[in-house]
């Protein structure tokens, strides 16, 4: 039993190689002192010097092993001071054979206690070492033998009760069942075919998937990981999307060959633990060792030879196709709760679902009747499908119309890399009786939706959680089952408060599946009449790249509103305020973006908050990148990240402004310098030298100090940040969003613009200049803003 | 006056990590990734560097607070060629160091934690 303990055989080891020294050294001092020295005259009587090796042996047992029960404690007592009886009465054998018994208890004293050492263990299970303690727990996990890469090492699982019984409760982390002992052979390397239900005790349920689906939103990744890589299921990729990155030139045989003859023809099988372990970095890469023998041997180079020619031996994956095959809890976001204050105010649809009222939305959803199929050839091509699901794909006409044209389907050219075989197959089943304007968009949306979800359920959406469908799918919904003609809810919805193309995702469940949310939520979804435009397709992949790439700090989702001219493509992370929040007030911002305080047009304008920060770029064609995320150390990745995007979709970092600035200088009057203020200009060293300057302004009576380099235009850049300072007090209209700094950047040059948010003392901090520690200018700025705007 | 040599102190100190053997670069960061002073030679942008190291840091402390550990103190991530040190100053201020392998690593904790109060002193 004790072999299978937790101790170290090492350990164990070396407590009998102490015994067996103190045994050599024992009897090398018996051998060589005489033995009446080794018994000096006692100055005790005889009976109390025999009495004091148990009660010796009997303190140190109690010492050395604390969680020794009362029987052992006496056990182990007893067997040393045996022991020392038998040793003693052998050394006086050997050295004075006229006095056997009783045996003196020196020196047989000196060696026995040293039999704790092993003793100990053997008795009370090492309870003093370190890991004694994890062995009280329920479970015991005891790796004989390290493993070694190749090696089987045994391993031994002991299951303890703990605690009283709940046969009744739930299923819970405690294990309820009697001991349960597995002993397997453990691999060295993972197997990804076992099952995690199959290592748990019978007693314990395999969690169900309505389990799955009431668990809390930031377990399921973790859960879903674990659960992946038991099963080992696969992403599949199409190779044609990776093909550019092998040497195909240098192989033998052509790319279309080497497709064919994958293990899947066309398709690169990669596991999903790869693909979910680097998804926060925003790049999926694979080795090529893991999917090497997928290949077919006759290539032509060996693998190292391949993996040498690979980027770091690696395979970088589409990011759009993974995300399409990844099941869609993994994305759910960990929002706060709905402030729903105030939106009773609000006719229907935007009545808040109370629990004895069924979703209507959610019920049409399963149950509308398919008004077009769409059969699909691939089921991981999910972006090929949300296309043809997006509204944008389906204009504004009747669906038998559509289903008659296929050439229709092929507007999306979000990715046409392997095309759909069969684009519609069956014509419609159920004709719509009258062309409904705007209606069958968001309706055949959800019919489709519903059509694939039934035949990719684990792939598209799992159909026992719960699903929202957007706002205005759900209200398009209703009326298409709406038997009365009266009013057009399109209208309805017009008149209440969806423009054409504003943001109205906002906080449900279809904005924590950022795919969806961007093939939904697109400049053409909308309810009403917009034109479907080739160049909205385009967009809508160039934010999906954005989107990939601002990943790596955690910014997963997107949305689009194109209130104005001027499209924000708005990429936030989970958990703050809801897009046309964060958009309304970005948009309160982008003249700031467009015209910096001499002209020039600034690469970033970055606005900080105490809840929410704000980076913004200017994209082409006058769109404008808006990342939002919460106050946190990734800010200077963000930044950037949202420079190489601006520059990889057209941006125009640091051009001078086309048009003239059309803002109103404010009135400002110059005020008196204090010693003060001069300390503080030389504080700002990570800026350079800066030459200090007082103004006031006469709208707000809020003194501007401006810190700024010797040529600069202290008139126009404190009117600059005025503005900038009413800009940001506006956006704090937004609930949710309150800013105090703003920092436009354009290579080294920073301005950085700080408001007070004390509400009894304003002011306005301005400093400008060149620099290479951004960190310590904003450090030094910080510290000189609180001084004069807080004191 | 003693901001500029506050600043001399911060570069003084940091070069004095930076010379350690096996140590290639050296950031002082502020908590949003943004580098305050730096030491050392890199191939690529120390503003880049930096701000990934932070990222680093900022997934660490995460998972510390979800694991109900705490706040980051400091974190080691061996690559397969570094390694990725960095050290909490204190609630705003952190201090990253890129490593070529971990021999050093333990001289670089040390000199770490005995270079903190000079660094939190110079800013």
């Amino acid at each position: 039993m004790r072999s299978s303990s937790g101790l170290s055989i090492t350990r164990r080891a070396s407590g009998w190689l102490i015994v067996a020294a103190g045994l050599a050294g024992y009897i090398g001092l018996v051998l060589a002192v005489p033995g009446d020295r080794m018994q000096p005259a006692s100055l005790l009587p005889w009976w109390i010097a025999q009495a004091v090796p148990p009660i010796l042996y009997g303190a140190l047992t109690l010492f050395c092993g604390r969680r020794l029960s009362a029987m052992r404690w006496l056990v182990l007592s007893l067997l040393l001071w045996t022991v020392h009886i038998a040793l003693g009465f052998v050394t006086q054998l050997v050295t004075d054979p006229s006095r056997l018994f009783p045996p003196p208890p020196v020196p047989a004293i000196l060696w026995v206690p040293l039999l704790l050492f092993p003793l100990r263990d053997v008795f009370c299970g090492g309870s003093t070492a370190p890991g004694a303690r994890a062995r009280s727990a329920n479970l015991r996990v005891t790796p004989v033998a390290s493993a070694r890469p190749g090696a089987v090492t045994p391993i031994k699982v002991t299951a303890t009760v703990i605690g009283t019984r709940e046969t009744s409760s739930p299923p819970r982390e405690t294990v309820a069942a009697p001991v349960q002992v597995v002993e397997q052979p453990k691999p060295a390397r993972p197997a990804p075919s076992v099952a995690p239900s199959e290592a748990l005790p019978a007693s314990r349920p395999a969690p169900s998937r309505s389990s799955a689906a009431a668990r809390p939103p930031a377990a399921p990744a973790h859960a879903e990981t674990s659960g992946s890589e038991a099963s080992g299921e696969m992403v599949r990729v199409s190779f044609s999307r990776i093909a550019e990155q092998l040497p195909v030139t240098s192989f033998k045989l052509t790319s279309d060959r080497i497709a064919a003859s994958l293990r899947e023809p066309g398709f690169l099988l990669v596991p999903q633990q790869f693909v979910r372990a680097q998804l926060l970095e925003g790049v999926v890469r694979v080795r090529w060792d893991v999917v090497s023998e997928q290949f077919p041997r006759q290539l032509g180079l060996t693998d190292a030879e391949i993996a040498g020619r690979l980027s770091d031996g690696q395979l970088v994956l589409p990011l759009d196709e993974i995300f399409a095959q990844l099941p869609r809890d993994l994305f759910v976001l960990t929002n706060p709760p709905l402030d729903l204050t105030g939106i009773e105010n609000f006719p229907a649809p935007f009545q808040p679902l109370s629990a004895d009222q069924p979703e209507e939305g959610a019920a049409d959803h399963e149950t509308a009747p398919v008004g077009a199929t769409v059969p699909v050839a691939e089921a991981g091509h999910r972006d090929e499908v949300e296309s043809i699901l997006s509204p944008a794909s389906l204009p504004e006409q009747d669906l038998e119309i559509e289903a008659e044209s296929p050439a229709q389907y092929e507007l999306t050219d979000l990715d046409l890399d392997q095309p759909i075989e069969q684009p519609v197959e069956q014509p419609v089943e159920q004709p719509l009786e009258q062309p409904v304007a705007t209606i069958p968009a968001a309706a055949s949306l959800a019919e489709l939706d519903s059509e694939v979800e039934a035949e990719f359920p684990e792939r598209y959406l799992d159909l026992e959680q719960p699903v929202e469908p957007p706002l205005e799918a759900e209200a398009a919904l209703t009326a298409s089952v709406e038997p009365e003609p009266s009013p057009s809810p399109a209208i309805e919805l017009e008149s209440i408060a969806l423009e054409p193309d504003q943001v109205v995702e906002a906080e449900s469940e279809w904005s924590a599946m950022p795919f969806i949310a961007s093939a939904v939520a697109g400049p053409t979804d909308r309810p009403t009449a917009a034109p479907v435009e080739d160049a909205a397709h385009a967009d809508g992949r160039s934010r999906l790249e954005i989107m990939s790439l601002l990943a790596a700090v955690g910014l997963f989702h997107l949305a689009v509103d194109s209130t104005d001219d001027q499209s924000l493509v708005l990429v936030a992370a989970p958990g703050l305020p809801s897009p046309d929040r964060l958009a309304a007030a970005a948009r309160l911002m982008l003249p700031f973006l467009a015209h910096g305080p001499a002209g020039a047009r600034p690469e970033l304008l970055t606005l900080r908050g105490r809840d929410v920060t704000l980076v913004l770029a200017s994209l082409d064609s006058g769109d404008v990148l808006v990342a939002a995320a919460p106050p946190m150390r990734s800010l200077a990745m963000l930044e950037i990240l949202c420079r190489r995007a601006a520059l990889g979709h057209g941006g125009v970092l640091g051009a001078t402004a086309e048009d003239d600035d059309p803002r109103d200088e404010p009135d400002l009057v110059e005020l008196e310098l204090s010693t003060r203020i001069h300390v503080i200009a030389q504080s700002l060293s990570a800026v350079g030298p800066v030459i200090a300057s007082t103004l006031r302004d006469l709208e707000t009576e809020w003194p501007v100090y401006c810190f700024l380099p010797p040529d600069s235009d202290v008139r126009a850049t404190a009117a600059y940040a005025c503005e900038v300072s009413r800009a940001m007090s506006a956006a704090g209209d937004e609930p949710g969003i309150i800013l105090h700094t703003a920092v436009l950047a354009s290579g080294r040059s920073r301005l950085i613009i700080r408001v007070s948010t004390n509400p009894f003392r304003g002011g306005i901090f301005v400093a400008s200049g060149e620099t290479d520690r951004p960190g310590l200018a904003y450090r030094q700025a910080a510290s000189a803003a609180d001084t004069l705007l807080v004191g | 006056l003693s901001k500029e040599l506050a600043v001399e102190t911060l570069k003084t100190v940091l070069d004095s990590l930076a010379a350690l053997p096996g140590v290639v670069f050296v950031a002082l960061l502020d908590r949003d990734g943004f580098l305050i002073e730096s030491a050392g030679d890199l191939d690529r942008g120390s503003d880049v560097t930096a701000a990934w190291m932070a990222c680093l840091a900022e997934s660490c402390d995460r998972i510390g607070r979800e694991l109900g550990e705490g706040r980051l103190r400091s974190m080691a991530v061996e690559y397969e060629i570094g390694l990725v040190f960095v050290q909490e100053l204190d609630a705003a201020v952190m201090l990253a160091v890129l490593l070529r392998g971990s021999a050093e690593l333990d001289q670089l904790r040390t000199r770490a934690h005995d270079a903190a109060p000079d660094l939190l002193a110079a800013l």
